[in-house]
């Protein structure tokens, strides 16, 4: 039975996610693509935690990159320094961005408008700031190095294929889980905190302790890429997780839609498609450089926000929908109960 | 229902999208080698295109010059250039690419330490043997963590030990620090802690600056009032130079000496007047006409130098020379014979003894996979606008 103005997940689409990460080691074996891949799955992790908070909370975090390096320089210290086991380290890796987001959002929580931004960005500069400078733990601005390989029942996961199905199931467990809680009751709690805070805290909703709550969770997916991210390889250094690491998680998020936990995930990888296609014209074209790809991310951050300021993806949905049903009218001949706007989902 | 068509109308555009890219270029090779493949990554673009311009064309050159001769046993010799735009995670994506899609039989770079840090964890995972372009130290220690990647330049190390050798020769004891807080800077001051008591060397001074900072005449004005007999300044172009112009416009007569960072006509034409005097450890591709003809070096510098400046436009500064001695050390293994990724290891481990390049004379052994010493460094100041070789 379906109550009006209730959404359920859609487990199809899930379906449909799952055979297409199956798929795709399959059909396209570079190792290239497979890496490119892989980094778009982190990528997508952390643009899914950033979609809660902006389309669900309706702040902004320009310091996502921080939580992220947090992550991964917390495990990399946990195993290399201390010598733990990257798997007892995952937890830690997790908790230290949530206590970090705890404790900037247990003042951030009670403002409204664009401080959280403010404070995410000056954030994000403290602990480059901090990564840099402090050489003694995290070995300076050349990078922290030795960090062992993850292991699973004795094999070890190395890059390729098998790290790539590592880094996407993470990826469905944090999409099953956000599409759970975009469903539940604290996501519509939470979208009324966006649509308006005062009419939802006077509806008796806490807005303050759930703008906190998913803050902390997308500290948390962005902890988990940097887990991911620090065992890839044998070395992480600063530069990963600059301020325009940041920015190109929310362009990722503002591209797909950020209304729409699919759409953050398909934002992510269409910017990975961009930096593909951008690397492969200036293999041909040598005006074609690095920088081309940030023109064409503010190119597209522009298209967006003027011509489709929910994102790509509910725009296109709404789109093949309307006019689905309107063909479907056409046959039926027959009035159909009016189509509901969004498909917040 | 229908809201999932779109998902996977998507789903399956960016499989048949990322598809028609990867069937474009399939190699096909059926187990008999018909090339040489090397994989070369370098910063060629980036913060670090000043050092990944030169080896880039040093490869470019030596590819060309080695296939016109033959090749290498009749067997051409392919390298496969991949610029990793400064960026860890392109150097991470491209080594993944070169290694297993193009199959390459070594991997050469990259410019940067960070880049090659990051290339060193593929390296080691897929067993392939690499030789990198940086300068840190951690790029081949610890040693156990180093079996499958080999560096050309010399570290850090050694160019501080070469400037400590110089300053004892001078008579002074007593130098004031200055140096970048980037990687460069940082892992050169650890180095110059490091090894002052070894040298009976006291630093009385320690500042720090940021790469782009336009002015710093505090800290060379408090190493002065520190009564040190001399700035050592460790960091890159614009730094150095800002450093030097300051002190001479403070009217500070302490001699200035600087890293290898700074072996470049660039560091005369920003610094000016004020350059006069600066010292510096460098390798020898910085003034090949001005190495002794018994140098051991001397021909395979001058010859190197003579081939790069007729193709390209530009100087092949020291840069050039890890390129240079990057392709030939695994050009020198292929010629002996060891045509596999683990053979080319073993070869340049065991049999690199005494090979001389133009960065220094190579020793590989098991414990050191960088296999120069201080003397491969020769010391260099600015006369009349012009770096001179200090005999």
């Amino acid at each position: 039975m379906k109550l009006q103005g209730v959404q359920q997940t859609k487990w199809w689409g899930v379906v449909v996610f799952i055979v297409a990460i199956l798929i795709f080691p399959m059909i396209v074996t570079q190792s290239f693509f497979i890496t490119q891949a892989t980094f778009a799955g982190i990528y997508a992790i952390i643009a899914i935690g950033l979609g809660l908070l902006m389309g669900y909370a309706g702040q902004i975090s320009l310091g996502q990159a921080a939580f992220y390096g947090v992550g991964a320089y917390t495990t990399s210290i946990l195993t290399a320094t201390w010598g733990w086991s990257p798997w007892l380290s995952l937890p830690i890796a997790l908790l230290v961005p949530a206590l970090l987001a705890f404790f900037m959002g247990y003042t951030m929580s009670r403002l409204s408008g664009y401080y959280l931004a403010m404070a995410t960005l000056a954030l994000g500069i403290i602990v480059h700031g901090l990564l840099v400078e402090g050489k003694g733990i995290t070995m300076g601005a050349s990078g922290f190095y030795g960090i062992p390989q993850l292991t699973l029942f004795g094999m070890t996961i190395n890059q390729g294929v098998p790290y790539y199905f590592l880094v996407w199931f993470f990826v469905l467990l944090v999409l099953i889980l956000s599409l759970n809680i975009v469903h539940s009751r604290v996501g519509r709690a939470l979208r009324s905190i966006h649509d308006s805070e005062i009419a939802s805290s006077s509806m008796g909703v806490n807005t303050g302790r759930y703008k906190m709550q998913v803050f902390i969770l997308s500290a948390v997916f962005a902890g988990l890429a940097g887990w991911l991210f620090a065992h890839m390889s044998y070395s992480i250094s600063p530069s990963a997780f600059t301020f325009d690491a940041s920015i190109l998680f929310l362009a990722m998020v503002v591209l797909g839609g950020s209304g729409s936990v699919w759409g953050a995930l398909i934002g992510a990888l269409l910017i990975r498609m961009i930096g593909i296609t951008v690397h492969t014209l200036g293999e041909q074209f040598t005006f074609i450089t690095s920088d081309s790809e940030h023109v064409i991310y503010g190119l597209i951050l522009i298209l967006v926000v003027i011509f489709m300021p929910r994102g790509l993806f509910p725009t296109v949905v709404d789109w093949l929908k309307n006019t689905t049903i309107k063909r479907v009218e056409k046959k039926a001949s027959v009035a159909v109960t009016p189509i509901k706007r969004s498909v917040s989902e | 229902m229908f809201k999932k068509i779109p998902m996977l109308i998507l789903a399956a555009m960016i499989s048949l999208v990322l598809a028609a890219c990867s069937d474009a270029d399939a190699g096909s090779e059926n187990g008999e080698l018909t090339e040489y493949k090397i994989g070369a990554i370098y910063s060629k673009t980036g913060p670090n295109s000043p050092l990944g311009e030169p080896e880039w064309n040093a490869a470019k050159l030596l590819e060309e010059k080695i296939n016109a001769d033959g090749g290498i046993d009749g067997i051409p010799l392919k390298i496969i250039l991949a610029d990793d735009e400064s960026s860890q995670e392109k150097a991470t994506q491209e080594a993944n690419r070169l290694v297993n899609d193009e199959n390459v039989l070594a991997l050469i770079g990259s410019s940067g330490s960070g880049e090659s840090l990051a290339i060193k964890g593929i390296a080691t995972q897929q067993k392939v043997t690499m030789i990198s372009a940086a300068a840190s130290t951690h790029i081949v220690e610890p040693v156990e963590d180093a079996e499958w990647v080999f560096k050309t330049p010399q570290s850090d190390r050694q160019a501080v030990e070469r400037i400590y050798m110089y300053l004892n020769e001078q008579g002074i004891n007593k130098i004031g620090t200055i140096s970048d807080s980037n990687a460069f800077g940082s892992s050169g001051l650890e180095q110059l802690e490091a090894l002052a008591d070894e040298y009976d060397i006291k630093i009385v001074a320690k500042e720090s600056y940021n790469t782009q900072d336009p002015d710093m005449s505090t800290q060379v004005t408090k190493i002065n009032s520190a009564k040190a007999e001399a700035i050592v300044v460790w960091g890159t172009n614009p730094g150095p130079a800002v450093i030097a112009k300051n002190a001479h416009d403070l009217g500070i007569k302490l001699p200035v000496f600087g890293s290898h960072g700074i072996a470049n006509q660039n560091f005369i034409s920003l610094a000016g007047e004020a350059a006069e005097g600066v010292v510096i450890p460098t390798g020898k591709l910085l003034f090949p006409d001005q190495i002794p003809e018994d140098d051991i070096q001397y021909s395979v510098v001058s010859e190197f130098y003579k081939e790069y400046t007729e193709k390209y436009d530009s100087e092949p500064t020291n840069f050039g020379s890890y390129g240079y001695d990057n392709v030939m050390l695994a050009v020198e293994a292929l010629k002996n014979g060891a045509t596999d990724r683990e053979a080319i290891r073993d070869y340049l481990e065991e049999n690199i003894k005494d090979w001389i390049g133009t960065t220094g004379v190579y020793n590989y052994t098991a414990d050191d996979h960088n296999g120069l010493g201080p003397e491969s460094f020769v010391m260099a100041t600015v006369k009349d606008g012009k770096w001179t070789y200090i005999e």
